[in-house]
């Protein structure tokens, strides 16, 4: 496993206490502060030396293992979430300012350092490092480059790349590259805004500017958002140049009145104008713009009176977002850019589209930049509320694109807005993005998974080939293989002796989601996690819960253990969702069967002959699923019946109702699982039919964990007591309206005897735990016509390597 | 943050509210004294609030969260940075008390040894001759280095003590267990500015500790069992009930929450607003008496529970300059100095950093005295600094 591997080597560059891989260190890692995205990284490591830095980069790159570069985790687009399967390298340590120039105006800093310090530690030149995005007193200088951070004084001052002269850079590959701003094209400012695509910075030389002599800030209220973003661009067009223009609207107002407490006004919008530079100039614009603002129709003005109440002010400002919490339970944050002309239109359309998605909409923006951030506020607990907030966001998106704007000013794509970027730019422009980014990063290591559309791979398509190709020359240099996939069923992916294990792990990515063809299509390496998370962003799922996801079950391997969940029972399992495979067989050759529509009668079926194969008709590299739309929420009602017989019985009085599970644990007790609208009003009606003493439960995540099993048996309920019998003192639960089994079979007891009582009640199973060997039990099917199947596609017996537990006693 | 946690009775309750408010935005993060000592996501008020939620969902044990909640000094400067407004304290008071039960044996004994000794003057009068005769050794080693070489004499304070001239108010005194114990002239300072300032005060009897160390320490129970006491002891036919220490002033505001669902609510929720820090009274009711003699240069220390926890900053700094005195603000003022109830007991070399930052800022100052209105960080702080070290009740007194 690589990671592994990788590990072993961190080890030699970090002390224990900075490589974090025990959960409750690791967990804290798992967002930023875009929390809808959660993905735990294998390891974080903290370097202190920019040699640590390296050191890891090359790591990675020895073991292709992918990395995420962090600093603070303050990224509202979901820059620095984890990659599944990668480490974070958490920079924060190296915090160091390396060097203060008061003569060239410069500061070098280490990537760590906060932004707020640089200024700290100029001030005493009378110098500042002027790009101030709200989370300046913790943000990191090196997240600031990777996504071009802006914040409120932009109008006049610009953003981080107009600040940064000098870069120091360790490329994916571990490479260092210098880059300075001089002769040539502006390789830092192609740097800067890479959202960490082009890998990690060791040095940065930034910029200072002067403290302003004078600073004069004024607030201005206005009856509606229109008439302050008119205000914005009669100051504009009148030649002034404020240092900045924000906007707040109501609730915004309120939001940071409940929170920091500034006194803003209470009224519909709220301009605030930020003058600064050599007295004698502040205080001649400060004329011209009381005039323009008198003009423009404000209500009520009012200037600030000292350094004190203009920071109140400004921390007012820039808490906005957070305190938004106050407001609503959930909301989303958006950042997209229009003309400047055309904020007043944005803003109004903007309101209708929260009317018409009955949604409330607060908006606090850098009014000078056209840089909008709309605050969708919904409450996650409803129903159907989270996908109406993000489709609004999607549509507010489309508007900025609309007017001849950007889909994010200052946030960055991250993971939130990649599939938007396709909206934006065409298919060439961005196939040269891609191509810059495959030339910089050929395995595609360095912050996977950001920035491009998710629809195609994570990985670089040449990459995919290559291993493709691989995998077709290995099945042909040796004799006997046998595939593997996440590792979470051993027993039937740890190679005897004699056998080359295949390891399917760069094999992973999502190669195409159309959510609206419900269908989706991935590499046979990718953890059926990954998947899960992909369609949950989009409300839909796999329903036949594939097992094991969480100890890192692949698709590959679901497939071809032909393992479903507890949801097989209302919807079918793994065979009825597989609509798509394309696999190595026997001969080396790459073969593909069925498609990307969900009906296709065409030729053999080869994807359901992939489903329960074991790896034994072929090496699976794509598969293709039919999706649903998952149920806003689940609830489950436990029922307590005396024995299993009962427990059956009781199963047959839930006709009638859309149980979406159904679990029996021995000796009586029922999981019944209902998903859509009116949980507690269905759950309690399922209570009176089936007259059992039960408990209903809302969240009911835990119930439905995978249980520990070391064998899994596929029966059915008539024979099910008379093997249950049988079975005292096995830890066991039964799935799927008891069609499915999970057994704790201990170690010490002999798998002939479970085999015999298999064999006496017409049930088969299939080990998932315990050393390599036969794996088979119970009742076979399929006899001389599987034979004949598996010569055809194998006909030198390269996959002969799972048998069943009879074969192995004759043997 | 949205979560799955289940909600049984208010303390859960006020758990998954605190979980629900946290936008994981980051702005506590560089006001919190163990992240910006370790640089450790975990070890910081975001980290651990998302650990808390993982543990209350069942995603992580509670065994492995339980280093970095335990790292938490409990300063609450978090709370002061969150434009979210999250009510981390309630969060990590619930959340300790449910972890308590489920400790090791024997971290749970050092603890409870600890939580025996230091609220019960008596008892930690004993440990600290004990202390002084044996060595130091064994888990109250870091506990008996708090004390100075030598124990101020006894010195009991009196049931009433009037006020001079007209009477403007009438208040009750809560004397502190190790306040007493280690400085009882900051009771007598206490009864003497208010006297002066024409407030008659009463010092209950039947009084014991106001339980705070122990309710931060998740020992509900006997957080509760001493406040109890107190319920019955203050008399509810004052002005105020005066708190001199920034801990037992924000644990006694805490009654009310330490017994939610409980009979006694009622009763904990109308003592618990009638309790005020000194500093806050005095500065609401307005000082009479005149200057202090001697002015000095005075570095402000915020104390956490006084600062974050009860919102009393400007009050001390608006005292200190009417008495005459310059009044200056260390650099880092948020940041806790490391003594947090028994947390320089627990985690030692954390509190010593602290400790030791905290001195260099307010050293820096150039100040003549540091003013804390927390037996607390007076002792921390003397331990690293040669600036001698006062309540900012004793520096209006004219010492």
């Amino acid at each position: 496993v690589p990671v592994a591997e990788l590990l072993r080597g961190l080890r030699e560059i970090y002390p224990a206490e900075r490589l974090l891989t025990e959960p409750a260190r690791v967990a804290p890692y798992e967002s930023d502060a875009l929390t809808s995205f959660r993905r735990r990284p294998e390891a974080v490591v903290l370097p202190e030396t920019r040699e640590e830095v390296v050191d890891t980069v090359r790591a990675c790159h020895r073991e292709r293992v992918p990395f995420v570069a962090r600093g603070s985790g303050t990224s509202l687009s979901g820059g620095s979430l984890p990659v599944e399967g990668g480490i974070v390298i958490g920079l924060n340590r190296l915090n160091r300012i390396l060097r203060l120039d008061p003569l060239e105006r410069v500061a070098v800093v280490e990537p760590g350092v906060i932004n707020a310090h640089v200024s700290r530690a100029a001030a005493a030149h009378g110098l500042f490092y002027a790009p101030d995005p709200s989370s300046q007193s913790i943000c990191t200088i090196g997240g600031n480059i990777a996504f071009n951070s802006g914040g409120a004084h932009c109008l006049k001052h610009g953003m981080t790349a107009s600040h940064v002269l000098g870069l120091e850079a360790v490329l994916p590959d571990g490479e260092v590259a210098r880059l300075d701003s001089g002769v040539g094209p502006d390789w830092v400012g192609g740097f800067v805004g890479s959202e960490g695509l082009f890998g990690i910075v060791l040095e940065a030389t930034l910029r200072l500017v002067p403290v302003p002599e004078a600073t004069h800030t004024v607030l201005a209220a206005y009856p509606d958002l229109r008439a302050a973003g008119d205000a914005v661009a009669a100051v504009v067009a009148a030649g002034l140049l404020p240092v900045a223009m924000e906007i707040m609207d109501e609730l915004a107002i309120e939001a940071a009145e409940s929170s920091v407490k500034p006194g803003y006004p209470d009224v519909p919008a709220l301009l605030l104008v930020e003058l600064d530079g050599e007295r004698a100039c502040v205080e001649a614009d400060v004329a011209r713009l009381a005039e323009l603002i008198r003009a423009s129709g404000a209500t009520e003005v009012r200037a600030t009176q000292d350094a004190a109440e203009r920071a109140l002010i400004w921390k007012g400002r820039k808490s906005a977002f957070s305190a938004v919490g106050w407001l609503a339970p959930d909301y989303l944050v958006q950042d997209g850019c229009v003309p400047r002309t055309r904020l007043g239109e944005a803003l109004e359309q903007i309101g209708r589209l929260a009317d018409r998605a009955g949604l409330r909409v607060a908006n606090v923006f850098h009014a000078g930049d056209g840089n909008l951030h709309p605050l969708i506020l919904f409450d996650g607990r409803e129903p159907g509320a989270v996908e109406r907030a993000e489709a609004l966001a999607g549509e507010i998106l489309d508007l900025c694109i609309a007017l001849g704007g950007s889909i994010t000013g200052e946030h960055g794509i991250g993971v939130e807005k990649r599939d938007f970027l396709p909206r934006m730019f065409g298919a060439d422009d961005l196939a040269a993005m891609r191509r810059i980014h495959r030339a910089v990063d050929p395995l595609g290591l360095a912050n996977r998974g950001k920035m491009f559309p998710a629809r195609s791979s994570d990985r670089p398509p040449a990459q995919v080939d290559d291993a493709v190709r691989a995998l077709q020359d290995a099945v042909r240099e040796h004799p006997r293989v046998l595939p593997r996939g996440g590792g979470s069923k051993p027993a039937l992916s740890t190679p005897p002796e004699g056998v080359t294990p295949l390891v399917l792990s760069a094999l992973r990515g999502i190669v195409e989601y159309d959510p609206e063809e419900l269908t989706i299509t991935a590499l046979a390496g990718t953890p059926v996690r990954v998947v899960q998370e992909a369609l949950a962003a989009h409300g839909q799922h796999l329903p036949f819960d594939p097992p094991l996801a969480r100890a890192g079950a692949t698709l590959g391997g679901v497939v071809a253990s032909g393992l479903s969940g507890p949801g097989a029972y209302r919807y079918g399992g793994v065979r009825d969702f597989i609509i798509g495979a394309r696999f190595v067989d026997g001969t080396g050759a790459l073969v593909g069967g069925g498609g990307r529509v969900v009906k296709n009668a065409a030729g053999f079926d080869l994807p359901r002959l992939m489903v329960g194969s074991l790896g034994r008709l072929g090496v699976l590299v794509e598969v293709a699923f039919k999706v649903f739309p998952a149920p806003p929420a689940y609830g489950t009602l436990v029922a307590e019946a005396p024995d299993l017989p009962t427990a059956l019985e009781a199963m047959r009085r839930t006709v009638g109702f859309d149980v979406e599970a159904l679990d029996l644990e021995p000796p009586g007790r029922l999981l019944i699982r209902l998903g859509g609208p009116a949980l507690e009003l269905r759950l309690e009606r399922l209570r009176r039919v089936l007259g059992l003493p039960a408990e209903k439960v809302l969240i009911d995540a835990a119930l439905w964990d995978d249980p520990p099993a070391s064998v899994r048996i596929t029966t059915g309920p008539r024979g099910l007591a008379r093997l249950d019998a049988r079975l005292d003192g096995v830890p066991r639960r039964y799935s799927a309206g008891a069609t499915a089994g999970w057994l704790d079979w201990p170690d010490d007891r002999p798998l002939a005897e479970l085999d015999r009582l298999l064999c006496d009640t017409g049930a088969a199973a299939v080990r998932l735990t315990g050393p390599p060997g036969p794996v088979l039990l119970g009742a076979t099917t399929g006899g001389a016509f599987a034979e004949r199947v598996r010569r055809g596609l194998d006909p030198d017996g390269r996959f002969a390597g799972q048998a069943t537990v009879r074969e192995a006693v004759a043997a | 943050m949205r979560h799955a946690i289940r909600i049984e009775g208010p303390q859960s309750a006020a758990m998954a509210d605190a979980i629900g408010s946290c936008v994981h935005c980051g702005f506590c993060l560089p006001t919190c004294p163990t992240y910006v000592t370790g640089g450790e996501e975990s070890h910081s008020p975001r980290g651990r609030i998302f650990l808390m939620k993982d543990v209350l969902e069942g995603s992580v044990g509670l065994e492995q969260a339980l280093a970095p909640i335990d790292s938490c000094l409990g300063c609450q400067a978090c709370v002061t940075a969150c434009p979210s407004g999250v009510e981390y304290g309630e969060l990590i008071t619930a959340f300790r008390a449910q972890a308590e039960p489920r400790r090791p044996l024997a971290e749970r004994a050092t603890r409870t040894l600890v939580h025996r000794t230091l609220p019960y003057p008596r008892r930690f009068r004993v440990a600290a001759r004990l202390g002084r005769l044996a060595p130091r050794i064994g888990p109250l080693k870091p506990m008996l280095e708090l004390l100075p070489d030598r124990l101020p004499k006894r010195a009991p304070l009196p049931a009433v003590f009037p006020a001079e001239g007209r009477r403007r108010a009438r208040v009750a005194l809560l004397a502190g267990c190790a306040q007493q114990v280690l400085d009882p002239d900051i009771g007598w300072a206490t009864l003497r500015v208010l006297a002066r300032n024409g407030v008659e005060t009463v010092v209950p009897r039947g009084q014991g500790c106001c339980g705070s160390l122990a309710l931060h320490g998740g020992r509900g129970d006997q957080a509760r069992r001493l406040a109890r006491r107190n319920l019955a002891a203050f008399p509810d036919d004052v002005d105020a009930v005066i708190a001199n220490a920034a801990g037992c002033g924000s644990g006694m505001r805490e009654y009310g929450l330490l017994f939610a669902g409980e009979p006694d609510e009622d009763a904990a929720r109308a003592l618990a607003a009638r309790v005020v820090d000194v500093s806050a009274f005095l500065d609401e009711l307005g000082l009479v008496t005149p200057e202090v003699a001697k002015p000095l240069r005075v570095a402000y220390h915020d104390a956490c529970h006084l600062a974050h926890a009860q919102k009393v900053r400007e009050a001390p700094q608006r005292l200190l300059r009417a008495a005459g005195h310059e009044v200056v603000v260390p650099d880092e003022w948020e940041l806790c100095c490391g003594s947090a109830g028994t947390y320089n007991v627990e985690q030692p070399a954390t509190a010593e950093e602290l400790g030791r930052r905290k001195a260099a800022n307010l050293r820096a100052t150039g100040a003549d005295v540091v003013a804390a209105g927390n037996v607390g960080c007076l002792t921390q702080i003397r331990r690293y600094l040669d600036v001698p070290v006062r309540h900012t009740i004793q520096l209006l007194d004219g010492v």
